[in-house]
């Protein structure tokens, strides 16, 4: 290789022509397309705008995709060379910052953007289909490129200032969060103080916070992209935010190049991190029994060991159970405030109740991808596939454990579920409709969840990183793809929930077995 | 109610009891990968109580092996016992007479020496109190007892062998299962483990060591299976796989009379203060000697053994039915030799390890 600027792009570019799962993603996202296009096709009977929604279910599919690539594959750009401790010897050879940077984002990029390119043509055929305008595509594309790109260089600066992966993927959708929806909340504040008169309406440091959040939400791409699927949209290709994103994504690659020796620098060891309260050795905490404690024996032992060094052990239950208790008491006091006078309780329940499981949900799938993964990772899960147990009872010990530290969130969650629940009962003791229709609803998601954390699991054991943001893209992909099917083939939506909901705990079945294939794979290569 | 019959009769003969079971028996193990055959019907035993060598180039089939013996790959065909116990079926029991330790640090860095011992004792079904005792001894036997409440992460690549060391014995297994514990330790670290070893050996363990460092393995195995291509090329004692290597061949002397099998041969190396002949001939007269030759400075040093100037190293190989080491010693004294050191040569497995085992990298 002539230039070391290209040493590292043309590597990185060789290795995923070479790899089956380039091919593979690409024709999955293209396979999507066309089963999207055909579920579109079978309704055009009965729906107006095909076109429109034909191209609103890709263009939203590829937000997601292109949000959650930035949360693993970007993130991963220079995290992966510090895991892998070879970060030190690409410094050692000729490359320079930028050229370290640029070989190991910009092939990333190249493989997003060309996703995008290969389903250009088939989205043309929303134009045909009718309700979208070729402009609309175009800026709906521009769009997206643009946040693909800004997106790359926060995940390269995230990269860059993380020690691991995981942590470059949180920096990542931290950042993301302050750019797009803090600028939401501070404008609200900021009128709220107006009006309180803590602030005074017209000075300078409000009319300067109001500039920049209103440039950073019409930066955002969901912002752009309501507007472009708007009916009727007459904008350019080109807009506001796709300069402003190629601006800050300007911005993040100079602040990855600036900060790239100060982090870079010192190779730390990986180790994983103690249970943040088991580490206070001399804590007043440790007097009250929130550090690691004596082990039972035999199979308590290992659920010990998770607990307290994956799950954060009794400390961490507290503190989640405080934060909710918290948030709970919070949100009571606002319908409180907000219904003065009549029942809100119906009205605290329901937000409550649904907020409290998407945080189990979200719990158990991280859980899903962490509790073998560490253990493969780290190289422990042989020692402990040498332990007198089956490689089974040891995986339900852990998952045991993992599912002990969800108690707070599942306390939590019982409260408004069951005032729901009795206000439910009141309301509709005698509907027999609401009954199946409530079992229906909760036997699909419940599959959905398991088919989620199995899927999860199974993929945190066959890839390096990335398992939860790529189970997420593959579930949601999968279940578009399996309700559009079985609305067509049952018309019924009960049947439809019930067919849906089987097939989903079939594939759960197979991931369980794989997932115990691949954990008895891994005790045999990693001893 | 005993009858006079039966009280006449001679004393009903007990058959002698069985001896105990080998530690470890390997008979006809097969385990192919999809295009690589890794292990050819092997078979060998591990004696109760010895230091037994595992050697083999790269890609021999010893790390298969090693996992089959510690229950983490299955054997697709033949029989492995462990202490009388088949580790198909029996893989439980197995897990509690074996402790292995990979050669890799797969440790949970993030908790104490301590919390680290504790949890696998106590998976082990070690309580609480048996626990405390187990723990220390481990910790003092590795010498790691000033270290019980540091953070793994914080120790040395030494010293977290140690500890790894010291998981391996906290259910106290009678069999040891290691796969190249030296590798990556600095010199001292790697004398003072076979010295842990050699301990753990006088306390009853059974050790199976698998290991490239021959030099180290000569002096501290009684037994050694050289593996290659996935086929055992020797097995037995150190002391006769000097005869099965092809360098055997020179000097042979005949066998006994009566006996069809050619003398075990012993090799020492007598070091003398300068080359006498009259020494050499000496020895060389003695029935049951069947080489004596002179190693040059050079030719030691090539070996990996050091002659100071001026000083001579013969290389005597005998056969010790037919002549002592006392004579050996004995003649060479009285045909005047100034005698600097004499002792067993060791080298022979790095030989022997040449002799068996093809040239060339394996996949």
């Amino acid at each position: 290789m002539r230039s070391p600027l290209l040493a590292l792009f043309n590597r990185s570019l060789r290795l995923d022509a070479r790899a089956r799962s380039t091919y593979l993603v690409r024709a999955g996202l293209v396979a999507f397309v066309l089963i999207v296009l055909f579920n579109t096709a079978s309704t055009l009977a009965y729906v107006g705008a095909p076109g429109l929604s034909f191209f609103y279910a890709i263009v939203e599919i590829n937000l997601w995709f292109i949000t959650l690539t930035g949360l693993s594959y970007f993130a991963s750009a220079i995290a992966e060379e510090k895991e892998e401790t070879t970060l030190g010897l690409l410094r050692m050879t000729d490359l320079n910052a930028v050229s370290i940077l640029l070989g190991k984002s910009t092939s990333r990029l190249c493989g997003a953007l060309l996703l995008l390119l290969a389903q250009l043509p088939f989205t043309l055929l929303a134009v045909t289909l009718g309700g979208v305008s070729l402009t609309q595509i175009f800026a709906a594309y521009v769009a997206l490129f643009s946040y693909l790109i800004l997106l790359s260089s926060v995940a390269l600066f995230a990269s860059v200032a993380c020690p691991r992966t995981s942590s470059a993927a949180v920096l990542t959708g931290g950042l993301l969060f302050v750019m797009f929806v803090v600028p939401y909340w501070l404008m609200a504040w900021i009128g709220i103080w107006v009006k309180l008169g803590i602030l005074i309406d017209g000075n300078w440091f409000v009319r300067g916070v109001n500039l920049v959040c209103a440039g950073l939400v019409n930066a955002a791409p969901f912002t752009r992209i309501n507007a472009i699927l708007t009916t009727g949209f007459a904008g350019k290709i080109v807009s506001y935010q796709c300069l402003a994103d190629l601006v800050l994504g300007a911005a993040f690659f100079v602040l990855a190049w600036l900060s790239f020796e100060r982090f870079a620098r010192e190779q730390k060891e990986l180790a994983p991190s103690r249970a943040w309260l088991a580490t206070a050795r001399r804590s007043p905490l440790r007097r009250l029994g929130f550090t690691a404690g004596r082990a039972r024996t035999g199979l308590a032992a290992v659920r010990w060991k998770d607990f307290h060094f994956i799950n954060g052990g009794r400390a961490a239950i507290v503190f989640r159970l405080l934060v909710f208790t918290a948030f709970g008491a919070w949100l009571w006091h606002q319908m409180a405030k907000q219904y003065a006078g009549r029942s809100w309780v119906f009205e605290f329940a329901i937000p409550f109740t649904i907020i409290m499981s998407l945080v189990l949900v979200l719990e158990i799938t991280i859980d899903a991808s962490r509790i073998f993964r560490l253990e493969v990772r780290d190289r422990t899960w042989s020692s402990l596939a040498l332990l007198p147990m089956s490689l089974r009872t040891l995986a339900y010990q852990k998952i045991l454990a993992a599912l002990l530290a969800k108690i707070p969130t599942l306390l939590i969650l019982s409260a408004p579920a069951t005032l729901l629940l009795a206000e439910r009962l009141n309301a509709s003791w005698h509907s027999s409709d609401f009954w199946v229709g409530f079992v229906m609803v909760l036997f699909y998601l419940g599959c959905l969840v398991i088919f989620q954390v199995h899927l999860t699991a199974y993929l945190s054991l066959r890839i390096k990183r990335g398992a939860l943001p790529l189970a997420g893209v593959i579930s949601y992909i999968g279940n578009t793809v399996l309700f559009g099917l079985t609305a067509v083939a049952v018309r019924s939506g009960q049947a439809s929930a019930i067919l849906d909901g089987s097939i989903l705990l079939g594939v759960s079945g197979w991931l369980h077995y794989a997932i115990g294939c691949r954990l008895q794979r891994h005790a045999a290569n990693d001893g | 109610m005993e009858t006079p019959a039966a009280a006449n009769a001679p004393a009903a003969v007990l058959p002698p009891p069985l001896p105990p079971p080998p530690a470890v028996q390997i008979d006809n193990l097969w385990h192919i990968y999809a295009r690589h055959q890794a292990v050819q019907g092997i078979s060998f035993t591990v004696g109760r109580g010895s230091i037994h060598g595992f050697v083999g180039p790269n890609g021999a089939g010893k790390t298969t092996t090693l996992k089959i013996l510690a229950t983490l790959v299955p054997p697709q065909r033949g029989l492995v016992r462990i202490f009388g116990h088949d580790i198909a079926r029996d893989y439980k029991t197995v897990r509690r007479l074996l402790g292995f330790m990979p050669d890799h640090f797969s440790m949970y860095r993030q908790m104490t020496v301590f919390e680290y011992l504790d949890f696998f004792a106590a998976a082990y079904g070690l309580h609480s109190a048996a626990r405390d005792k187990t723990i220390a001894d481990v910790l003092a036997l590795t010498d790691m007892a000033g270290r019980r409440d540091d953070l793994i992460k914080g120790l040395s690549r030494g010293m977290q062998q140690r500890v790894s060391l010291a998981r391996v014995l906290v259910h106290d297994p009678a069999l040891l299962l290691l796969d190249e514990p030296a590798s990556g330790l600095d010199p001292r670290a790697r004398i003072e483990l076979m010295e842990i070893l050699r301990e753990l050996r006088r306390l009853g363990k059974t050790i199976f060591i698998s290991s490239h460092i021959l030099s180290e393995l000569a002096t501290l195995c009684d037994h050694v299976t050289i593996l290659d291509q996935g086929q055992v090329r020797y097995s037995g004692s150190m002391r006769d796989l000097a005869s099965s290597s092809s360098s055997s061949a020179n000097g042979a002397i005949p066998a006994a009379s009566g006996s069809s099998q050619p003398p075990q041969l012993w090799t020492y190396l007598l070091t003398l203060t300068a080359p006498q002949p009259a020494v050499e001939t000496a020895l060389r007269a003695l029935d049951g000697v069947a080489e004596v030759t002179l190693r040059t400075g050079e030719e030691a040093e090539s070996e990996g053994t050091f002659v100071a100037p001026g000083q001579a190293r013969y290389r005597l190989r005998f056969d010790p039915a037919r002549v002592s080491v006392n004579s050996l010693l004995g003649v060479a004294l009285q045909a005047g030799g100034q005698i600097v050191a004499l002792g067993e040569d060791l080298r022979q497995l790095n030989e022997a390890f040449m002799d068996l085992t093809q040239p060339g990298v394996r996949n």
